[in-house]
């Protein structure tokens, strides 16, 4: 579980401070979203060199233009938009290099992951299940995925996701909703499967 | 309540920890929904527990690197309070040149009232600016005001 973030007061009194130039408050700030970013972007990209990549483009834009946050209270969701917008950008630039319509819902995370050389990389709970997830999402067409991620993997409440995304809470619902059942369809399958392979070891223990 | 609505219903509650009551009797009666509840709650178990990955250690070092090598697009380190701090500066530094120069070149009211009623310096009224003699006289370290109100006959400077 990613840890929680700063409080507001905290969060608005470094991001001032990083706005009169402190740089020790940059890397504070760094240091507290890096990983939630990192990981947002992996999963939302699926592949941990571009995820690096977009990371830094992410802090270096943020950096760059935090003296025009005129709310320092919506760091985090100003900072989760340009990441995501970072990821968009990205995508659209491979797509279009692959010759692939960037209206295609269907052709998203799966194809690019099946065009190019690709291969989690992280500390696994199992790499089997960490397979499956990437699977799923990767079944999700981009704009179901980020939701999801957001909602559901990072915890952000609807309205939080709603602030990033910049779509409707109804939208986001819905989104969601479809992006879940995608994923049980996937992860549905794996589970069962575990399930039934816990249930046939414990009659052979018993 | 039927299992299109009580299924729209669980899709958008995964998270929730109670239920509305007719969604409730509805899970009670009704294996497939209650299953698929249970099911997305299972996913929502497996996503929520996925690993988290680690940025490269090396990372903040390549964002530091870059961010200095660009000083005068660092945002960052303040070029709008900085610029604020500038014009400020600017704008005191003005008007103590003003000030400086407003106050050398005028003298005491009184005595410009006097002048302009031509009572002390005569030769003075005579189409010159008493300011700029003034000014001129103070320079050789002499006061004109003082060299006025003086008789010819005791200036030493006459």
């Amino acid at each position: 579980m990613l840890e929680k973030g700063p409080e507001r007061k905290e969060l608005i009194k470094l991001v001032e401070q990083v706005q009169n130039g402190d740089g020790y408050s940059c890397h504070v700030l760094y240091n507290l979203y890096s990983k939630p970013v990192y990981n947002f972007v992996f999963r939302l990209i699926g592949r941990a060199e571009d995820a690096e990549d977009l990371t830094q483009e992410t802090f270096l834009k943020v950096f760059n233009e935090v003296a025009k946050l005129r709310d320092p209270a919506q760091f985090k969701f100003w900072l989760y938009r340009i990441a995501r917008n970072e990821v968009y950008q990205r995508i659209r630039r491979l797509k279009r290099q692959s010759e692939v319509s960037i209206d295609d819902e269907d052709v998203g995370y799966h194809e690019f992951l099946r065009s190019r050389d690709s291969g989690p990389e992280a500390s696994l709970l199992s790499k089997e299940l960490e397979g499956h997830i990437q699977r799923a999402l990767g079944a999700m067409p981009l704009k179901l995925r980020e939701v999801f991620i957001l909602g559901v993997v990072q915890k952000f409440s609807y309205d939080e996701v709603t602030q990033i995304v910049g779509r409707s809470l109804l939208s986001v619902k819905t989104d969601i909703y479809r992006a879940r059942l995608i994923a049980k369809e996937v992860i549905g399958k794996y589970l069962q499967k575990t399930a039934d392979e816990m249930s046939r070891s414990r009659k052979r223990d018993s | 309540m039927k299992c299109l609505e009580a299924e729209r219903e669980i899709l958008s509650r995964v998270d929730d920890v109670s239920f509305p009551a007719e969604l409730k009797s509805h899970l009670l009666q009704c294996d497939s929904c209650s299953s698929l509840l249970r099911q997305l709650k299972e996913v929502d178990a497996v996503f929520g527990s996925a690993a988290i990955v680690e940025p490269s250690p090396y990372l903040w070092t390549r964002i530091e690197s870059r961010l200095s090598e660009c000083p005068q697009s660092l945002g960052w380190v303040a070029w709008h309070p900085l610029r604020t701090q500038a014009w400020l500066t600017l704008a005191v530094l003005v008007l103590f040149s003003f000030c400086l120069t407003f106050f050398q070149t005028q003298p005491p009211l009184g005595l410009e009232r006097e002048l302009a009623e031509n009572r002390l310096l005569p030769s003075v009224t005579a189409g010159t600016n008493p300011f700029l003699i003034a000014q001129a006289a103070a320079v050789d370290g002499r006061n004109p005001f003082l060299e006025a109100m003086m008789p010819p006959d005791e200036n030493p400077f006459k």
